[in-house]
């Protein structure tokens, strides 16, 4: 069963630009005006406001970010909820304590099974199978256990802070500092800026980090006076954003700039000093509908092509050698790479990495695989696929994480359903974690040995441990072990994503 | 997740506007209807075994006990089961081939059952001789599972075997079992070891047990130096054909290369034919083929001398012994196929023991491309020999093809698979065939290469160690239609005379011959004025189209860079390199040393053109009013109206280019009279560009030619950090195969391994084109008619590929649909899917 939504989704956005009823200001757009209208009228509820989503609730996650410290394990995880079905009139940017979660994760959801089958388990009084193992909130009251099916323990702590975004999110971003998120929002075609309590893991976005607010339009909006100046405009639909200190670009300036990929074809350049995004130069891509970016170890930024065999590279750069100013720079294509040695008839690409060896990873669909091109990009633009390894289905997400000195690519697999784990020094698969509904975007944390997948068709988030895995790596053979990435348990209350997917 | 989910165009996709509304608010509003789960059966199949089903009795039977099963879908006394890994759930999987069907192990559970082994199987094995246990190589896990067979059958009697694990001092990678089934041997690629496993099958709960680690050699052994050989196998009609294609030139075998220092086997293969039997191990480390003699005691590493292949390896398979030429029985020769770690390239070696050959990398291929490897089109996954309907016995081949019994002819198709094969699974999910020897080689295009028993069959192109084609042509390639020729402005056909139809452009010339090794590929008749290689392998698969632009772009030759202000003339780049881009300017061509007849002599270099916007600071002041410093850049504000901002290239360095105004030039390059082609000057561009700028590299004075399926042709390298024409690689301006060139100049042929064609400095009138500056013109055409080559599509990398134990039929794994194809090979045709 195919699960490619594609312009379900891509006509939803559109409905869900009103946001619920409440006319926001997308509504800018004649054509979206008109959309909007009919929409409301055919739902009813054109004097509707919608109802706000519960504080805590997770709402098909779509993304999820960490900022990962120098030393130590990361604090906080951010996860982007989508509103993907409009139950609610917004969706919503929660960051959970990382330090809460796994804490709770160990005492609620592992101990009790120390030892024990799951069938075992079963039938002990306060012991559950992973799967079941719910972790919510203790600001999400009413949580259905499902006749007891589900041992649903809420947690105090567990989640730092929320703010309401729009719906349709595509993706977050986070600065060098962690201190700011940057959300890709297809239903305000635009891009919001969260600010992020590094300690304390609070959002704010035009009001108090102690209170869950809807972030305010001067955080929901990038500035484009600059634009208007040069005749350009933000494109819609923001689907991938790469994010890189300014001062690599200018020394001694403070801030980010920001690359962002918009599913029409086109890339733009932002800058933000502390104020929020201001839109710089826009290009458009030869190549077609563009996916994701990932930073280079060029600094370029390659962004994948879902109806190309060639990767776009992107350079930001500055126009003037003297008195460089950060607004004077553009965005120019930096050579596309092509893919060669794999298909005749193109590829369809869907995110980009790189080992710490420098060499490219692509992940395709079509063939369903994680490619490697031996030492990057060859000078003369070509990309030679040295491996090919065969991943699940509906590849969807990739990350390079090094675990215990080995690195290892992970891969989920939307449609099988699972999240494969590669050996990238022996280029082969090295486990499957399975159990899962709708892996999409996902984490690793490298310091807890943990994955944290974001599951969008039940509206969790699963914690996985790597540690069975790292032990099958590190100790030769010994019998009757289990090496697959084990499921510790949830964040949230697994619901099927109304009309399904 | 959006993104993933929009880009695939689903049904949803054609339907637009407002239903699409209405439908996403009933789905939203109203539905609640849960997606069916199809119950899973296959997940991530990987590789393949056999074992047999007794019907009657209901036990598992020696394997030889189904060579009469055929495999139709009916149910017969005897069943074929194939054991397949599931890799995404650690277990094993059974198919009952005969009534193709996938067996569930438990019935009790809802879905299908497999048996569960350990984490990331790579290898399955079934003893052929007794019919015990099925063996599983656990890589993550680093164990050996065996499996009692009673297991994978739902019906079948309860035994007294027990299933059971053994540990492994590492991950193992691949695994083998002895030809005389006593020893189970394991890749341990993290060792650089072979684990050696003794079996005893007669043992119920511990059938196997762990013997040793056999270290392997980590020395470099010398490869192999080829010398010309006129034994040749192949078949070609029209009788004669053989002649105008070109041969491969032998060249010296490749400095050697490794992956690391220490041995790293990955692959292991078994040669039965050799006596004792052989263990061939691939390594992907070290450029050696580790040769281990299996003798009673276990495996011998000293007893024979590696293969040198020059590079690692990922995979090799040997073939069994086959005739050296077409009409002979007698089999005597040995190849072995492995896949270059390097670059997942195929290559081929000599593995007959009386060869002088022994142990070389063959040459085997034409193209200007690496002729010790086959041109396959893409990497190379996996390997396999298939033998249909081939065995060799007392040192004989079976009876080959004989064009006077009708029926065996009508039979002889470039689909019909009969005798040995090289099964190629591709990095882009395609199964190649390469031809080994063919049993109905005899029967193909009739006999004496004429009257064929299938009328088309008359173009026939069959050659050891080339890729099959598919289908039978009867007649070769051609160009379709006439090439087209634009000049300013204008579009037109070249007509048979070489004249396009606009009559304003340049004219082609005529060729007094194709260069050798060519053929007449335009006009039809007459003389020629296109030329196209009779290569049936350089030119097969998809129609090639081919563009020439005068003054166009070089491929990938863009990025953005700036004037280096302490030398005005130096722009620099870090987005590429010039001399991988194939960049040159007039000062690199001189130095080079080009011989009088190299068609890179005399070359006046190429030209950078700017591509990009002027700063908005420039900008700013140009929109301010008419007095700012940039005023003299005005005529560069309109990016889209402006003319070619461009500086010629003087000399090329890697990562720079020093830069000269243009100059006005005549057709050929040469400096004319007149005025300039442009009105700015280089302080101009360095002052109105001064900052990093995009920019694009094109040719001067030449056309870029290039083509859908070919990379971009050029012979620029690095020395000492300038670009030069490598004059290292064989240059003969009269054989293609060494005209690596990617520009074509007016009034000179242009000839590349691929095709030929002269664009003349005349117009139809017979009058001289001096110039062409400002001007745009493209010269096209498309080569149609090639041969396919014979590839079966699966959509991603084949993980496994075997014949059935009778050799009747081939077993691919499709993994893009978590299923088992099941191929008839007499012809090869629609596969049946058993998911």
């Amino acid at each position: 069963m195919p699960t490619d939504l594609a312009s379900f989704s891509d006509r939803a956005v559109r409905v869900a630009s009103i946001e619920g009823c409440g006319l926001s200001g997308a509504l800018h757009r004649g054509r979206t005006v008109r959309l909007a209208l009919l929409t409301g009228l055919l739902g009813g509820c054109l004097s509707n406001p919608g109802a706000s989503p519960p504080e805590g609730l997770l709402l098909s996650p779509i993304a999820v970010a960490m900022h990962k410290p120098e030393s130590g394990a990361p604090a906080h995880l951010m996860v982007l909820n989508s509103n993907f079905n409009l139950r609610y009139n917004a969706g919503s940017l929660h960051s959970y304590d990382l330090a809460v979660l796994n804490q709770a994760i160990d005492e609620v959801c592992v101990a009790p099974r120390a030892g024990l089958t799951d069938a075992q388990c079963r039938d002990t009084e306060g012991c559950t199978v992973a799967e079941d193992c719910v972790l919510v909130p203790d600001v999400l009251d009413q949580v259905d256990d499902a006749g007891g099916q589900l041992l649903v323990t809420p947690v105090p702590g567990l989640l730092s802070g929320e703010v309401r975004v729009g719906s349709y999110g595509s993706t977050i971003a986070l600065n060098t500092a962690g201190d700011r998120a940057y959300l890709g929002i297809r239903s305000d075609a635009d891009i919001t800026y969260v600010d992020v309590d590094v300690a304390s893991g609070g959002l704010t976005c035009g009001d108090s980090a102690d209170v869950v607010h809807r972030c305010t339009p001067e955080f929901r909006n990038v500035d484009q006076s600059l634009a208007q100046t040069r005749g350009i405009e933000l494109p819609t639909d923001p689907l991938g954003i790469s994010v890189r200190p300014l001062a690599e670009l200018v020394a001694g300036e403070t801030g980010s700039a920001l690359l962002s990929v918009h599913r029409s074809g086109r890339i733009s350049y932002l800058i933000d000093r502390g104020d929020g995004p201001l839109l710089v130069d826009t290009l458009t891509v030869p190549v077609g509908e563009l996916l994701a970016a990932s930073l280079g170890p060029d600094d370029r930024v390659w962004v994948p092509s879902a109806v190309s065999s060639s990767l776009a590279r992107f350079g930001i750069t500055l126009d003037g050698s003297a008195d460089q100013v950060a607004e004077e720079g553009i965005v120019y294509n930096a050579g596309n790479a092509r893919v060669v040695g794999l298909s005749r008839d193109g590829i369809d690409a869907r995110d980009v990495a790189f080992d710490s060896d420098g060499n490219a990873l692509v992940l395709t669909r079509v063939p369903g695989t994680l490619m490697v091109a031996n030492g990057g990009l060859q000078p003369d633009g070509r990309l030679p696929v040295v491996d090919s390894i065969e991943v699940g289905v509906g590849p969807s997400r990739l990350r390079v994480a090094t675990l215990q000195g080995h690195d290892f690519a992970f891969v989920s697999c939307f449609d099988s359903r699972d999240v494969y784990v590669v050996d990238l020094v022996a280029r082969e698969v090295a486990a499957v974690a399975r159990g899962m509904s709708g892996p999409f975007e996902f984490e690793v944390d490298v310091v807890r040995e943990r994955l944290y997948v974001a599951d969008f068709r039940t509206s969790v988030i699963r914690v996985v441990d790597l540690a069975p895995m790292l032990r099958c790596f590190s100790e030769p053979g010994t019998l009757d072990r289990e090496c697959a990435p084990e499921l510790l348990g949830l964040i949230g209350r697994p619901t099927t994503l109304e009309g399904g997917i | 997740m959006l993104a993933a989910l929009q880009a695939s165009s689903g049904p949803f996709s054609r339907h637009r506007g407002l239903s699409a509304v209405a439908a996403v608010l009933l789905l939203t509003a109203c539905a609640n209807n849960a997606t069916p789960v199809q119950p899973r059966t296959f997940d991530r199949p990987e590789h393949v075994a056999f074992a047999c089903y007794d019907r009657t009795s209901t036990n598992f039977v020696p394997i030889a006990s189904c060579d009469d099963v055929e495999l139709d879908g009916s149910s017969e006394d005897f069943a074929l089961i194939a054991l397949v890994t599931q890799n995404a759930q650690g277990e094993v999987a059974a198919v009952d081939l005969d009534e193709q069907v996938v067996l569930d192990a438990d019935v009790r559970v809802p879905g299908f059952t497999f048996v569960l082994v350990g984490e990331n199987p790579t290898a399955i094995v079934v003893p052929t001789l007794t019919a015990k246990h099925a063996y599983v190589a656990n890589q993550t896990s680093r164990t050996v599972s065996w499996l009692p067979l009673a297991q994978f059958h739902p019906e079948a009697a309860a035994t007294s075997d027990l299933r059971g694990e053994l540990a492994l001092p590492g991950s193992p990678s691949d695994m083998v079992l002895s030809p005389s089934e006593d020893f189970l041997y394991v890749a341990l690629p993290d060792n650089g070891t072979i684990g050696e496993i003794a079996v005893d099958a007669t043992n119920p709960t511990a059938p196997l047990t762990f013997v040793r680690e056999i270290p392997l050699d980590a020395s470099l052994p010398t490869p192999v130096a080829e010398v010309a050989d006129d034994v040749r196998y192949g078949r070609y009609c029209p009788e004669g054909s053989e002649d105008g294609i070109p041969r491969p030139m032998i060249g010296a075998p490749r400095v050697p290369a490794q992956l690391g220092a220490s041995p790293r086997p990955v692959h292991l293969a078994v040669d039965p034919f050799a006596t004792p039997p052989v263990l061939l191990v691939a390594d992907a480390n070290l450029p050696r083929i580790h040769r281990l003699a299996l003798v009673a005691a276990g495996a011998d590493p000293a007893l024979l001398a590696a293969l040198a292949p020059a590079v690692p390896t990922r995979e090799v398979v040997v073939t069994p012994p086959v005739p050296a030429t077409l009409g002979e029985r007698s089999a005597t020769q040995r190849y072995v196929y492995a896949i270059d770690a390097l670059d997942n390239s195929l290559l081929a070696m000599e593995y007959t023991d009386s060869s002088v050959n022994f142990g070389a990398v063959l040459t085997v291929n034409t193209s200007h491309e690496a002729q010790d490897r086959i041109d396959t089109g893409t990497g190379v996954a996996r390997l396999q020999i298939i033998t249909p309907e081939y065995s060799v016995t007392g040192g004989m081949a079976p009876e080959e093809c004989d064009p006077a019994v009708g029926a065996d002819a009508e039979a002889a198709t470039a689909r019909t698979l009969r005798g040995v094969f090289l099964a190629a699974g591709q990095l882009d999910g395609t199964l190649a065939m390469v031809d080994v020897y063919d049993l109905d080689a005899a029967c193909r295009g009739g006999a004496g290469c004429s009257e064929p028993a299938q009328a088309t069959d008359v173009t026939v192109r069959i050659e050891r160690h080339r890729p099959r084609f598919d289908n039978a042509r009867s007649r070769d390639a051609r160009l379709s239609g006439s090439p087209s020729l634009t000049f300013d402005g204008s579009p037109g056909t070249i007509q048979d005379d070489g004249i396009a139809t606009t009559l304003s452009g340049p004219r082609l010339e005529p060729f007094a011959a194709c260069p050798q090794g060519m053929f007449r590929a335009f006009p039809e008749s007459g003389t020629a004025i296109l030329c196209a290689s009779a290569d049936p392998w350089l030119l097969s698969g998809a129609d090639q189209a081919w563009l020439g632009v005068w003054q166009g772009q070089l491929p990938f030759a863009q990025g953005a860079g700036r004037f280096d202000t302490s030398a005005g003339t130096t722009f620099r780049t870090s987005d590429g390199d010039f001399c991988s881009w194939g960049v040159l300017g007039e000062a690199d061509v001189a130095a080079s040393m080009l011989s009088t007849d190299d068609p890179l002599t005399g070359y006046v270099g190429d030209r950078i053109v700017f591509t990009g916007e002027l700063s908005p600071a420039i900008q700013a002041a140009l929109e301010a009013g008419q007095n700012s410093e940039f005023e003299r850049c005005r005529p560069f504000l309109d990016v889209g109206e402006r003319d070619p901002v461009f500086l010629e290239i003087v000399e090329a360095r890697q990562g720079e280019v020093v830069l000269r105004a243009p100059l006005r030039r005549d057709v050929t390059g040469v400096p004319a009279a007149g005025a300039l082609p442009v009105a700015y000057t280089l302080d101009d561009v360095t002052t109105c560009f001064a900052g990093v700028t995009p920019f694009a590299v094109h040719t001067r004075a030449a056309y870029v030619v290039t083509s859908n399926s070919a990379s971009y042709l050029h012979r620029v390298i690095p020395v000492g950090g300038s670009c030069r024409v490598d004059t290292s690689l064989p240059f003969d301006p009269a054989d293609p195969q060494t005209r690596v060139e990617g520009r074509a100049f007016v009034n000179r042929a242009y000839i590349n391994p691929y095709v030929a064609f002269h664009v003349g400095a005349r117009r139809a009138d017979g009058s001289a084109i001096t110039t062409m500056e400002g001007i745009e013109s493209t010269l096209g055409f498309v080569m149609t008619g090639l041969p396919d080559r014979l590839t079966l599509t699966v959509g991603r990398i084949v993980s496994d590929v075997l014949l059935t134990p009778n050799g009747q039929d081939m077993i691919v794994i499709d993994a893009a649909n978590a299923a088992l194809r099941l191929y008839n090979l007499d012809p090869i045709g629609s596969p049946v899917l058993v998911q």
